[in-house]
């Protein structure tokens, strides 16, 4: 499909450690079509961050091996750019934004001053004029109430919220096809959580921009994403259209992660239970990796199941898949 | 209080907290972390402190644990006032509440094996060894360890549920009167976190536990919680049943609470689309209701005088000028 932005496909990541080689993606395919807002979905360990992380060339180079596999934006393949190629890509096509938006901050300077460096950065040849009233023309985009008065401010004299904003004007200043947010709302209040999704969506609806929206929370990817992609272990285990998946998912995995959750809605009830915990890493895995933890097991699970594909570009990898389309 | 007068289940007090406040900073930058909060918790039931950061749940629970003395207040615990007890009566009474932590790591010494952890506070207690070591033993296996196996593992070898497991484990063994459970399934990943929600709910019923559960997750407050408490900048700003807060919220900050949630299969409430709250200064005592500046419900009243906790029906309060009276959000028909 020609309206694919970032493709992963078949994407491996190994680190390097005390105990010895984990092996944090074992062969993840994804992809984020134009305009769409993709979930990345998954609990600690899955290496949905990883993924992030990869796609930005932000992996520590000294412990972790990229490969085999392929990372494409649009045509063009960034498994194995050198840093200073990847250096006209991050930020710049591909942006980022994290949990704690103080890491995108520097608490000594106004700012102001930091996103008018960050439209420097990008866009060198334009005029200090020029890059003040984009700076205004960024935090206003982010609806900060009263820009020019935030724009003195320092980062520690707004709330976690406000500060997240400006971390989202910072990111898209240099106008980046793909957005990547690595759990942007995860240390933020429930109330502040909805508004920095809604002004998410409203900007990557209103720039056409794709986002990969990497988040633990079942809740958001189900109001906020046009497409979902689960992972379990280093592998995407099921993805589809978010209408369809959490109409009729197939992986007993995803089904037993919504099963778990408690609910502000209905009443009490002993909650649905995954037993044990994931996989070592660090261990070799063959067959399913949900495999000991599922309760429709058996002998045939011990091969990795091959991916499937049902109506409605619903993609997973179970031998027994719960779903009505499956069956 | 007078919202429980004449309800036939009371049953014992074992946690009464009244007007307690806390004071942090000095001066002009002085201002109430937790400003007249009175609670009480009843034996065998489960009291969900809920609101967001910042709002004084966790002060509240430190001056109830004794962590850090109360400015002002009452806290009697099965009628002992704690405020004024001092040495060995405070390290007493202290004894009979314990507290499961957020982090179950940084809690414990990581050196230290299970056994030990769950030992120490039979050892503060001065308990001999082998009457511990079955104490210990029996709540191992109450938690769903088993002590054979895991006794002897170091902390820093158990996942994460299982350090928590181990936390609710030492927090019983002295048989406490009162639990505090501050953020206790937080940092859990949704399959633990509903592995200990579980385990919690068992020892309820086993132990007839009496709980104090602070959180600022809804749905882990309405699964576990019998009565509900919601705090907003240090005040207690509507109580009630579970069902009534959770199904029938009264002040318009429990309902923006519940309309901001996120679950999958509902939809959520437009009164999220809200223009995002100018920041407040800081230690400039408003005069009104502190939620004021936020609330769609509010009128003249509420900028200029702070609503008392109201009775709105038995065992449900609220302070509010202007209650809601609405019903949450319905569910989605497409939900599965």
């Amino acid at each position: 499909m020609s309206d694919v932005v970032v493709a992963i496909e078949d994407l491996h990541v190994t680190f390097s450690t005390p105990r010895g080689e984990v092996r944090a993606l074992r062969g993840v395919s994804l992809e984020v079509r134009a305009g769409r807002m993709v979930c990345l979905i998954g609990e600690s360990g899955s290496g949905k961050s990883v993924t992030g992380r990869a796609l930005m060339g932000l992996l520590p180079a000294h412990s972790a091996r990229i490969g085999p596999g392929s990372m494409r934006l649009h045509q063009e393949e960034l498994l194995g750019k050198s840093e200073s190629a990847m250096r006209s890509i991050r930020g710049r096509r591909i942006a980022m934004i994290f949990q704690d938006p103080s890491r995108a901050l520097n608490p000594t300077r106004r700012i102001g001053d930091q996103v008018g460096e960050a439209i420097k950065i990008h866009f060198p040849e334009r005029r200090p004029s020029a890059v003040r009233s984009k700076v205004l023309e960024h935090l206003d985009s982010v609806k900060l109430p009263d820009a020019a008065r935030v724009a003195k401010k320092y980062p520690h004299e707004l709330s976690g919220g406000m500060r997240q904003r400006v971390a989202i004007a910072m990111a898209l200043s240099a106008e980046p096809e793909v957005l990547v947010a690595d759990e942007p709302t995860t240390a933020l209040d429930v109330t502040t959580q909805v508004q920095i999704l809604d002004l998410l969506r409203s900007l990557q609806r209103s720039r056409g921009m794709s986002v990969l929206l990497i988040t633990h929370d079942m809740g958001v990817a189900a109001h906020y994403a046009d497409d979902v992609a689960v992972m379990y272990a280093g592998r995407v285990v099921e993805r589809a259209p978010a209408a369809e998946l959490f109409a009729d998912v197939e992986m007993p995995y995803t089904q037993a992660l919504l099963e778990s959750l408690p609910s502000a809605r209905a009443g009490r009830g002993a909650l649905r239970t995954i037993p044990g915990g994931p996989p070592d890493l660090a261990l070799g895995i063959s067959g399913c990796a949900f495999a000991p933890r599922c309760r429709f097991v058996t002998s045939q699970c011990k091969q990795q199941p091959a991916t499937r594909e049902v109506a409605g570009d619903h993609v997973f990898e179970c031998w027994h898949p719960v779903g009505k389309e499956s069956r | 209080m007078s919202a429980r007068a004449g309800h036939q289940e009371l049953g014992e007090v074992v946690l009464q907290v009244k007007d307690l406040r806390q004071l942090y900073g000095h001066g002009k930058r002085a201002f109430h972390a937790v400003d007249g909060v009175s609670f009480t918790v009843f034996r065998g039931e489960t009291l969900g402190l809920v609101g967001e950061s910042g709002c004084g749940k966790s002060t509240t629970a430190r001056a109830v644990l004794g962590i850090r003395p109360p400015t002002a207040g009452s806290i009697a615990l099965s009628g002992a006032e704690l405020t004024t007890l001092r040495g060995r009566a405070l390290r007493e009474a202290r004894s009979s509440m314990q507290l499961v932590f957020q982090d179950p790591y940084n809690s414990v010494n990581p050196r230290w094996t299970v056994r030990q952890v769950v030992a120490e506070p039979l050892r503060l207690a001065r308990w001999t060894s082998s009457k511990a070591r079955t104490r210990v033993d029996e709540l191992l296996d109450l938690v769903g360890l088993d002590p054979a196996r895991f006794g002897d593992r170091s902390a820093r070898q158990l996942s994460g549920g299982q350090a928590q497991r181990v936390g609710i484990a030492r927090a019983l063994t002295t048989d406490p009167e009162l639990l505090v459970c501050d953020e206790a399934v937080s940092a859990l990943d949704v399959s633990v976190q509903a592995q200990i929600l579980n385990l919690l709910d068992q020892l309820k019923r086993e132990l007839s536990l009496t709980t104090l559960f602070i959180s600022h997750d809804l749905g882990v407050v309405r699964h576990v919680s019998d009565r509900v408490a919601v705090m907003y900048k240090g005040r207690i700003v509507e109580t009630g049943e579970s069902d009534q807060i959770f199904q029938n919220p009264q002040h318009h900050y429990t309902s923006l609470l519940l309309h901001s949630v996120l679950e999958v299969g509902v939809e959520p409430g437009s009164a999220t689309r809200r223009p995002i709250e100018v920041q407040a200064s800081q230690g400039d005592p408003a005069a009104g209701c502190l939620f004021a500046p936020r609330c769609p419900g509010a009128g003249d009243i509420c900028r200029t005088t702070k609503p008392e906790l109201t009775p709105i029906s038995l065992s449900h309060a609220a302070a509010c000028h202007f209650p809601t009276g609405v019903a949450g959000p319905t569910r989605r028909s497409t939900s599965q």
